[in-house]
């Protein structure tokens, strides 16, 4: 299991945009993947998981990843995240 | 026959227009939904997996006939759904539920649902709190189907209908309003939300914010929705009904005039030309706009872009917006606003920063000169846009004279930018500003000498002259557009503009008011700028009336001490110079009782 914490630093924060673009990378890796903030817990795989995370700019997120790719995949969530998903 | 007495539910008004008919229910009642214990519940993850594929492909094709009837902005709020529909971890999840808790598939995604809905709605982000339609709109689609309802219909319902609900998704409506003599009266919304303009857009009346009461409401009642008040009357009285009966003769006739005068030139009886354009919130308005015999488009107002997601649309984005506009309305004259946001209002807001005072704070072109870099997007988009039609650009809130040159030399510095990037542009591009703070007004002279033209926007400029928050119900008395401060301010205005030989528009709710117009033009305000539904009344007023009369009437109000004063008058002066508009002044702004 490899863990993770990334802060959003894109002025939107998780919204419909960023948010389906985090599912979309998720999705590519075979581990279960998943994102924490405080006491929440989703599947990073999962749209409606990742609007409930309602993660703002600034809150800071924990991504774990379990599976065969999971080095890979805690850092192309953690790359997506802080590129600002693109934007800016 | 009913014995129960009438009853009066006050919502809000989002929609114009009367309907007198029946009530139908269409609660669908997602509120209580009971958890039923299944015996098979392999067949139920399956019914369940068959329903919420349906659900998916339904919404995918509302979506793209949205696209079609009115346009990506609309779209947009499906896509959202047909994501939630399709989230496969999520609908998993549901059928793993099912086989270990032995309960209807309905109960268990409607509780998952309202999981994430109370995350939401503690966000502090307007944004993401609204997401929860989106989320409401799929659930409530889902427990539908489930329970053999295949969609809202009105099957077996004849005749004048009201469409009664807690809440409608924008495909209902989208869905119901390919019948005539239809209204909506719904329990959530309000005149912003999904509901209200979609139903304005489709011109079928309609009252939201009812509250508790639309659940209570049942099916086959008499009723008459009046989209002017944002009134429900149940079981209407004889009286009652003879009145609506009335007005709606009244209305009908009004608007079969209205119609006859599309074609027709604004011209006052003595052939003094009032020009009568339109203002619009988003694109798919502009077919109605020329339908509407509009000269053109007075004021686009492009923070509407924001609409439905909280990201700066991008420079393609908008430029394809701006040029599609333009080229719509071929060489008819359209002036594009440009972003009026600010407070809670920024894209991106999160709520903890608010304006204590939104109104007198970070708005409009002060957001734009801070933040140049989204100020510059959008100028270079217009300006880019510009070749394909009669465009003219106008900037909102200027309060000072150094606001206005700093934004002139942004503009400049973005032409310098595109043609070094030899991207082609027209060079004269009019320039305007609103004129909506008193300070602008009162030095109006000074601005006359840098622009091409001025809009005034009576809605603000009234709120900063007198202090007054135009939203606050309790300050509703005090909110007088016709105060003399208000007249004066407009007359300094049009002066300051004539002896530069530059042109005055207005583009506030007065413009679009009978008795506002008559005075505007007396004023010597040049073009009138309202909101497609209003360009037939308030032609029809400057058709009615004579300009030297509304002159003298100008003149005679400016000497007067009281909005109710001058209101007054104007009422009784329009009674006795110009008879034919009795009936034009009744309907307008919803004042049907005369």
């Amino acid at each position: 299991m490899v863990e993770r914490e990334v802060r959003i630093i894109n002025k939107l924060g998780l919204h419909a945009r960023p948010a389906a673009l985090l599912v979309k990378r998720a999705s590519q890796f075979e581990s279960e993947i998943k994102l924490k903030r405080e006491n929440l817990e989703v599947n990073a795989k999962s749209i409606l998981g990742v609007m409930m995370l309602a993660a703002e700019m600034g809150s800071v997120l924990t991504v774990i990843a379990e599976g065969p790719d999971e080095e890979e995949a805690v850092e192309a969530m953690a790359k997506v995240i802080q590129t600002r998903f693109g934007e800016e | 026959m009913s014995s129960s007495n009438e009853r009066v539910f006050k919502g809000v008004a989002a929609s114009p227009g009367i309907i007198i008919g029946s009530t139908r229910s269409l609660s669908r009642d997602i509120q209580h939904v009971n958890p039923e214990a299944v015996d098979d519940y392999e067949g139920e993850i399956e019914t369940f997996r068959k329903a919420i594929a349906l659900v998916k492909k339904t919404l995918e094709r509302i979506g793209e006939k949205v696209q079609l009837r009115l346009g990506p902005e609309f779209a947009r709020i499906f896509e959202a759904q047909v994501m939630i529909a399709g989230d496969d971890v999520w609908n998993e999840n549901i059928a793993k539920r099912i086989r270990k808790e032995k309960i209807s598939a309905e109960y268990i995604y409607h509780d998952e649902s309202r999981k994430v809905l109370k995350q939401l709605g503690n966000s502090s982000d307007a944004y993401l709190r609204e997401r929860a339609q989106d989320i409401e709109a799929v659930t409530s689609r889902l427990v539908g189907r489930m329970r053999g309802e295949k969609k809202a219909t009105l099957k077996g319902f004849k005749g004048a209908t009201v469409v009664v609900a807690r809440y409608l998704t924008p495909g209902d409506i989208l869905g119901l309003s390919v019948r005539r003599n239809l209204g909506f009266a719904t329990g959530i919304g309000g005149q912003t939300s999904h509901t209200a303009l979609i139903a304005k857009s489709l011109s079928v009346p309609a009252v939201v914010g009812l509250g508790k009461v639309a659940e209570q409401i049942e099916s086959g009642e008499r009723v008459i929705i009046d989209g002017y008040k944002g009134l429900i009357i149940i079981n209407p009285t004889g009286a009652t009904l003879r009145k609506y009966r009335e007005l709606k003769k009244s209305e009908t006739q009004l608007r079969r005039q209205l119609v006859a005068l599309r074609d027709k030139p604004s011209v006052t009886k003595d052939q003094f030309e009032v020009k009568i354009l339109s203002n619009i919130e988003l694109p798919n308005e502009v077919p109605k706009v020329l339908s509407s015999g509009a000269s053109g488009i007075g004021l686009y107002r492009t923070e509407y872009l924001f609409l439905t997601r909280p990201e700066f649309p991008s420079f393609e984005e908008q430029h394809k917006t701006y040029s599609s506009i333009l080229r719509r309305m071929g060489n008819k004259p359209v002036v594009i606003r440009t972003f009026d946001l600010g407070g809670d209002k920024f894209p991106g807001a999160t709520g903890k920063t608010f304006d204590l005072n939104p109104f007198l704070g970070w708005r409009a072109i002060r957001v734009c000169l801070d933040r140049p870099d989204v100020f510059k997007v959008q100028l270079k988009a217009l300006l880019k846009a510009s070749r394909w039609g009669n465009l003219s650009i106008m900037i909102p809130m200027i309060s000072n004279y150094e606001e206005l040159v700093a934004t002139k030399a942004i503009l400049e510095e973005c032409k310098m930018e595109l043609r070094k990037e030899k991207v082609k542009f027209k060079e004269d591009i009019p320039l305007g500003i609103m004129i909506e703070i008193p300070s602008a007004a009162m030095i109006a002279d000074h601005l006359a000498k840098e622009v091409d033209f001025f809009s005034i926007g009576t809605n603000d400029l009234t709120q900063y002259t007198l202090a007054v928050d135009r939203g606050n119900e309790l300050l509703s008395d005090l909110y007088q557009g016709f105060h003399p401060s208000v007249l004066g301010l407009i007359k300094t205005t049009v002066t300051a503009a004539h002896d530069r030989n530059i042109k005055v528009s207005v583009c506030g709710e007065m413009a679009a008011d009978p008795l506002g117009a008559v005075i505007l033009a007396g004023l010597g305000v040049d073009e009138l700028s309202v909101s497609f539904q209003a360009v037939g009344t308030i032609k029809k007023v400057i058709r009615s009336i004579d300009y030297a009369s509304a002159c003298q009437m100008a003149d005679n109000v400016l000497k007067m001490r009281s909005h109710n004063d001058i209101k007054e008058y104007l009422r009784n002066e329009i009674d006795l110079r110009f008879p034919d508009l009795k009936p034009v002044v009744k309907f307008a702004k919803g004042n049907i009782n005369g």
